[in-house]
């Protein structure tokens, strides 16, 4: 979606918190003084603008979903949202941060992290407990803060497609799909529709991985070694496939704005991994001790979903129908089914992922690739307006927003990672959960750090 | 002898576990001899204490070890004080387990140490329950057989009450205790839980069928580690909380023994 700078809605501060509760808050940003912020309505994408100076009325307390990006806006540009609840920087870390504490005399606190015992990411973790029982858990992030929105201001240059496909590593092409069609309507081109239905291809792949690979994961947090490792050999077979595709298994190099650099001549064959992925997930969902440790695990309820602004598998598997492929369809091309689950535990969560594994195989089984150039020329992007794209990436809905300046470059850039709405879920999820359990519905939600610290 | 069986062996039984593991999960899985070479390797690396431990924390792996060993060279054995004794050693060498853990004031290691001390708690009330069958009938007994089954894999830390391989420390009972051990320390909590396999298998073995020679009873050992190895790879870990309700289970399979024979006799 694009729009020009001087043709957004601009509204006073009251009608403008009222009209941010309709729809699905995607981005709020700042420019020149207005504070800009990006709804998902059933009719596509809005704008809405209201005039603000050094603080004005939160929106955390009507609309949770805010909470993340008031803080983000707060650390970033010193804008006060005034009656925040807690209002505690979100990436800069400052004195190992503040916590919630419960007090009693049977509550003890446990700090996990940012070392972890695996190779994954740093994050914090700090639980307040009553014996196994999980009272509160509060989530710090920020470890990996590197500044990847200021450093695409001034963009795009040869470095921009890098930092977005490194924006989270494990959504390299969702990242660059949205980089790149941002950078086209800027210019006002479009990709060709074979482009278009080669990037999809390879979303698909990288949903396929990623998805595959949580399911092993999930077998292996409730020791169910079958699955684990049949899953860990699948998600490599996955990644080939986009390996062979672009010979990155992230996918790295292949998107890029105006199209793709590499064409791709043919769907491959997916019978023989089709069959095994099935074979290697039934065996898991049918086993009855991990439906008793899937099933009343981490549960989220539909309400909670929507208050936070969950998006991607975690939303769906609470009964949330929220899937940008559906939401803001590409017309011209054939999209997978849109799957949703019920219950929002940790059962719905895996049943999600693997209905998705079913679609999007269905989907590159039967798609036909449409003919059409490879890439097209992306001019100058134009100056004083303001674009959003949304891609549903395999963890949600990624969200890129940028503003050119008078100059045609980037004067803002920012990126809203679906983990940034999805963390929160992840604490409430642990609620009166038994502590043991973390690992699991963590997994069940498997978010970026890197994602949401930038 | 069993004492040296015990101790040159038992590190054999998790390499025939992992290993079937391996095979149940389609992959070709680590040398049986694996074990040996991790002991091997730890006992020459160099010891990490953090500030806060004293000394009992350096001292609980020998106690550990002492008393797996000598739990070990006192199996097989049906005599009702020599088993007691080392059914008592074992519950030893737990005590200075957790004794070490909470050394540590590592909010972790607390948490392991009051699961496990809960988690043994129970298990040792089906265990004494298949105690006084055994001693007092001479057929194995099939209820006991189970409960005994299930007391084994709590006892030794394995899945569906435990799980050996996790690196979350969150879900941990027995590796969350010796997360701060390191180097020779490690080695001897390492094989110290090895050899309490071993003296778990000749306990239930000296119970179910007395009179076995030792020969005998490593076969029983390899079948023992065969059996577990199956069982964790067809079977999910329970939840925390429902572990009890497993221990629970063993004990009353044992009591039904019990009953049924008191009524029968």
């Amino acid at each position: 979606m694009i729009v020009k700078l001087s043709e957004i809605p601009r509204l006073d501060m009251h009608e403008w918190r009222g009209t941010c509760r309709h729809g699905r808050l995607a981005a709020l940003t700042l420019w020149q003084g207005e504070l800009l912020a990006v709804l998902v309505r059933p009719e596509g994408l809005v704008v809405r603008a209201t005039r603000v100076e050094e603080e004005y009325p939160s929106l955390t307390p009507d609309l949770p979903s805010a909470q993340a990006l008031e803080r983000a806006l707060f650390e970033e540009h010193g804008l006060r949202p005034v009656g925040h609840p807690w209002l505690k920087p979100l990436r800069r870390l400052r004195d190992g941060g503040q916590f919630y504490r419960v007090r009693g005399p049977q509550v003890h606190e446990v700090a996990v992290g940012p070392v972890h015992a695996g190779v994954i990411e740093p994050g914090h973790f700090r639980f307040q407990c009553n014996g196994e029982h999980v009272l509160h858990l509060e989530i710090a992030l920020g470890y990996q803060h590197r500044g990847v929105e200021r450093a695409l201001v001034g963009g795009p240059s040869r470095r921009s497609i890098h930092y977005a496909e490194t924006a989270a590593g494990d959504s390299s092409i969702a990242h660059a799909t949205c980089y790149s069609e941002l950078c086209e309507e800027l210019a006002g081109v479009q990709a060709s529709r074979r482009a278009r239905a080669v990037r999809m291809v390879a979303l698909e792949l990288e949903r396929l991985a990623n998805h595959v690979g949580d399911l092993g994961a999930l077998a292996g947090d409730v020791a169910f070694l079958p699955t684990a490792s049949w899953c860990g050999r699948l998600r490599g077979a996955y990644l080939n496939l986009t390996a062979e595709l672009c010979g990155n298994r992230f996918g790295r190099g292949l998107v890029r704005s105006g199209g793709v650099s590499v064409d791709l001549e043919r769907i491959p064959a997916l019978d023989t991994i089709r069959r095994d992925t099935q074979g290697a997930v039934e065996v898991l969902l049918a086993n009855s001790w991990v439906r008793a440790r899937f099933e009343d695990t981490g549960r989220l309820s539909l309400e909670t979903a929507r208050e936070l602004g969950l998006v991607g598998p975690a939303a769906r598997a609470c009964g949330l129908p929220l899937d940008v492929r559906h939401e803001l369809p590409q017309e011209d091309l054939p999209r997978p089914a849109l799957c949703t689950a019920e219950g929002g535990d940790v059962m719905a969560r895996a049943l999600v992922r693997w209905q998705e594994v079913q679609a999007s195989l269905d989907f590159l089984q039967q798609l036909e690739l449409p003919s059409g150039e490879l890439s097209r020329e992306v001019g100058a992007l134009a100056p004083a307006h303001l674009a959003v794209c949304l891609v549903e990436g395999w963890r949600g809905a990624v969200c890129h927003l940028a503003v050119t300046d008078d100059e045609g470059r980037f004067g803002r850039y920012q990126i809203v990672d679906p983990s940034m709405f999805n963390w929160p879920g992840l604490a409430l999820a642990m609620r009166g959960q038994e502590i043991s359990d973390f690992p699991l519905c963590n997994k069940s939600f498997n978010l970026s750090y890197c994602g949401h610290d930038l | 002898m069993s004492l040296v069986l015990a101790a040159l062996l038992s590190p054999l039984l998790l390499g025939i576990i992992t290993r079937v593991k391996a095979w149940f999960a389609g992959r070709r899985g680590a040398p049986l001899l694996q074990p040996y070479h991790d002991l091997l390797r730890l006992v020459q690396k160099g010891a990490v204490y953090s500030h806060t431990t004293t000394w009992v924390f350096k001292l609980a792996p020998s106690v550990c070890l002492a008393c797996s060993l000598g739990a070990a060279a006192l199996l097989p054995s049906r005599a009702l004080p020599t088993l007691l004794l080392a059914c008592s050693l074992l519950a030893l060498q737990r005590f200075w387990m957790v004794l070490a853990a909470l050394d540590t004031g590592s909010s972790f290691e607390g948490m392991g140490a009051s699961r496990e001390v809960h988690f043994s708690a129970l298990a040792e009330l089906g265990l004494l329950f298949s105690l006084a069958v055994s001693l007092s009938q001479q057929q194995p007994s099939l209820l006991v057989g189970l409960a005994l089954f299930i007391v084994v894999l709590a006892e030794s830390a394995r899945v569906p009450v435990d799980d050996p391989n996790t690196h979350l420390e969150l879900t941990m009972v027995h590796e969350v205790m010796i997360l701060d051990h390191s180097g020779p320390d490690l080695a001897y909590m390492t094989w110290a839980a090895a050899i309490k396999l071993w003296v778990l298998g000749a306990l239930a073995a000296s119970l179910l069928s007395p009179g076995l020679s030792l020969l005998e009873l490593m076969g029983v050992q390899i079948g023992l580690a065969l059996a577990i190895g199956v069982v964790e790879s067809s079977v999910a870990r329970l939840r925390l909380l429902r572990i009890s309700e497993l221990l629970a289970t063993a004990s009353a399979l044992a009591a039904l023994a019990l009953l049924l024979q008191t009524r029968g006799s």
